[in-house]
């Protein structure tokens, strides 16, 4: 239904023109977590693809996001994801580590897009022409798309991540700072999928050595 | 548990996370009859997919592929009939899918392969083989 989100759909119309080609929109999602990877996506859609709920991703619940995120995979021209662990996000940091998988996500797609579109203030370093939309996921479909693959995959990662380090709660806060996860933390101290260059864990963590 | 036990269900959840970020949704884990297991029940879009993982660790011996068998393929095949049958989607498309994982001796290299569609096919011939 282009009508009910003219907004987003019109940007990408305009941006696509404007690069004369395929548009791709990119985006990440954990960059906030203690624990878990960082999750990007990279999606291709048709001309003209936007379904109710796109425009305010935010607000979908869960198993809505999911079923969306069903449908951009079975109708994007091209979608590729990537994750990035914890252990590497320690060592090369959140923002480098999430530029890596926008990055990797992006270099699955075929055909290879004209221009993306990234979400936030940086692009990741790679051969595409690559623009930093602020706020992208409220302004183009493309990102709003990326951001709810990303996220829902990154749902489902946590899901995992939760059978195989139990008791944090994983499943249910998927590695946000929430008060169940500090609770956890407290009592069972960090496990191997916690980012131990995040100041909450690192203290944590030093509190329990000295 | 013994050790490899171990190692087994944990490379079933890396395949499954790996899986994952390609898009399938899993649905069941560890589906058993008698008589048969699969490790994994996922789907991607209408299609559902049966996931036999084989998992190596420690690096040493024969690559884990070489126990992707054909008579493997008669368990899977009838134990994929049957969660069709259980789950009330007897003549729905699927698909027998493999992953290898293999994790070095430290613990500190995983390798991952996904052979999508490894069965069936021309290349199992009867009894015993690699893929």
């Amino acid at each position: 239904m282009p009508q009910e989100a003219p907004a987003l759909l019109q940007y990408d119309r305009k941006q696509a023109a404007r690069c004369g080609g395929l548009l791709a929109g990119v985006d990440e999602a954990g960059r906030g977590c203690w624990a878990g990877p960082v999750v990007a996506a990279a999606v291709i859609l048709p001309d003209g693809w936007c379904p109710k709920g796109l425009d305010d991703s935010k607000k979908l619940t869960a198993p809505r996001r999911d079923a969306l995120c069903d449908r951009i995979m079975a109708e994007a021209l091209s979608w590729g994801a990537c994750a990035v662990s914890s252990g590497r996000i320690d060592r090369i940091n959140i923002l480098q580590a999430s530029l890596e998988a926008m990055a990797r996500s992006l270099a699955k797609l075929r055909p290879a897009p004209d221009l993306v579109l990234v979400d936030g203030l940086h692009v990741p370093a790679c051969a595409l022409a690559c623009e930093a939309v602020v706020k992208g996921d409220g302004t183009s479909a493309a990102i709003a798309a990326a951001s709810i693959v990303a996220k829902v995959l990154r749902d489902r990662v946590m899901t995992v991540v939760d059978r195989l380090s139990p008791g944090y709660g994983f499943a249910a806060h998927k590695g946000y700072g929430s008060a169940a996860h500090q609770d956890a933390l407290r009592r069972l101290g960090p496990c191997p999928w916690h980012r131990f260059s995040y100041k909450p864990i690192a203290e944590l963590d030093q509190g329990r050595l000295f | 548990m013994p050790a490899s036990h171990h190692h087994g269900r944990l490379g079933e959840e890396m395949a499954a996370l790996f899986l994952m970020m390609s898009g399938l949704r899993l649905l069941q884990r560890r589906f058993r009859v008698p008589g048969g297991e699969i490790d994994l029940v996922m789907a991607q879009g209408a299609t559902i997919v049966f996931v036999e993982v084989k998992t190596r660790a420690g690096g040493r011996g024969p690559a884990p592929e070489w126990r992707l068998t054909g008579r493997q393929w008669a368990v899977l095949r009838r134990t994929g009939l049957r969660w069709l049958i259980d789950h009330g989607m007897a003549g729905r498309a699927c698909r027998f899918d493999a992953v290898v994982v293999d994790m070095g001796r430290e613990g500190d290299t995983l390798r991952l392969r996904h052979y999508p569609a490894a069965w069936p096919g021309a290349l199992f011939a009867k009894g015993d083989g690699p893929l």
